[in-house]
């Protein structure tokens, strides 16, 4: 019988043959494939013995960097508006709150700016405090007052009510107008109807006429 | 009335007070509680003083420079200069015009001469007072006011040495 060549059947399914190449990787796999069990079980067995490294992680209380006050913020700025909706403003170099129950929000440099019709009134100290609720900066030691209408009052321990726009010192205080200068013991300047009232012997200063 | 002559308008005013209220918007500021005003050589004490300024723009800076417009004194104003002393009621300084009215039982004293009647107008440029009995304005029920006026004529060698 003449020597046929191989039919296509025998061809596909010539790797199925006893040392065919499907044996020879069966043969390969059975020796690694057991060798990598044995392996893999020996490291889980062996593992947490020899890593000293604890790799559990859990959040100590007492050893991360807690910060002291519930809020500090720097170059901070605070922008509200008063019950008439007028903007006010307060700038702070820093600006921290100590603690939570305590609304107050503890100033340095500071600026506070205060719209009104007449122009900004502009408020700056070196300390103070603002009372988030009630909408109060108290000034303790020095603060200094500008008007757009050319008024600086220089003072000390002021109170600004930025909701009823009351500025109040009780302590002397001294300063310029556009016609010259003033002081006095204490101080109120209702800045919505305009008016400044100073007592205790207060002496004002109006500078010379220039003539009509 | 000689002291009221030199008196120059437009020198700086001080004004001491124990209750100042100025309202800067109006232009007006309100003194009370023993207000003594001072300008030049004049002072004005009175219980309360109302001033009336004016915010002019300055041509030359464009800054407003305030012009003292008027200063009203009442509950007792007396005016002293150095050789007068002129009291009443009620005061009215009207500085452009550089005019003093007083009014009000107003009474003037230069030297030992005393002069009382209804009325004082000073006027500072020149320097003279003319007093009168109409009062003005008020209800009239003290009727035509007099001027009485008691002059002391200093005799002729007391006049030499006082000059």
């Amino acid at each position: 019988m003449p020597v046929m060549a191989p039919s296509n059947a025998f061809i596909q399914r010539r790797w199925a043959l006893a040392g065919g190449s499907h044996d020879r990787i069966i043969h390969i796999l059975r020796i690694i494939l057991p060798v990598a069990i044995i392996i893999v079980v020996a490291m889980m067995a062996i593992t947490p013995l020899i890593g000293r490294r604890d790799l559990s992680f859990m959040l100590s209380r007492d050893h991360i960097s807690t910060s002291k006050e519930r809020m500090n913020l720097k170059k901070a700025i605070y922008r509200g508006h008063d019950d008439h909706g007028r903007v006010f403003e307060l700038k702070a170099e820093s600006a921290t709150q100590p603690d939570s129950s305590d609304p107050q929000l503890w100033l340095t440099d500071l600026v506070a700016e205060i719209t009104l019709d007449s122009g900004p009134a502009t408020v700056t100290a070196p300390h103070g405090r603002y009372n988030m609720d009630n909408n109060i900066l108290t000034i303790d030691g020095a603060a200094q007052l500008v008007m757009a209408n050319g008024y600086h009052v220089n003072g000390q321990d002021v109170v600004l009510d930025l909701d009823k726009r009351l500025i109040t010192s009780q302590r002397p205080v001294s300063g310029q107008s556009p016609n010259g200068h003033f002081q006095g013991q204490s101080l109120n300047v209702d800045l919505i109807n305009g008016k400044a009232v100073m007592d205790g012997r207060t002496h004002t200063h109006f500078d010379r006429r220039s003539g009509d | 009335a000689q002291g009221f002559r030199h008196h120059d308008t437009n020198a700086p005013i001080d004004i001491d007070a124990d209750h100042s209220e100025v309202l800067y918007n109006d232009n007006r500021a309100i003194y009370s509680g023993h207000v003594r005003a001072r300008q030049a050589d004049m002072t004005i004490t009175a219980a309360y003083v109302r001033i009336a300024y004016t915010m002019p723009k300055n041509s030359k800076t464009g800054e407003a420079s305030p012009q003292m417009q008027r200063l009203d004194a009442s509950g007792g104003v007396t005016i002293q200069t150095p050789d007068e002393m002129a009291k009443g009621e009620i005061a009215i300084y009207d500085v452009p015009k550089r005019l003093v009215t007083l009014v009000g039982h107003v009474e003037m004293v230069r030297g030992d001469s005393v002069v009382h009647g209804a009325r004082l107008i000073i006027d500072l440029n020149t320097g003279k007072g003319t007093m009168d009995g109409s009062l003005v304005g008020s209800d009239g029920s003290q009727g035509k006011g007099r001027v009485t006026g008691h002059f002391v004529v200093p005799p002729s060698n007391q006049d030499n040495k006082k000059q």
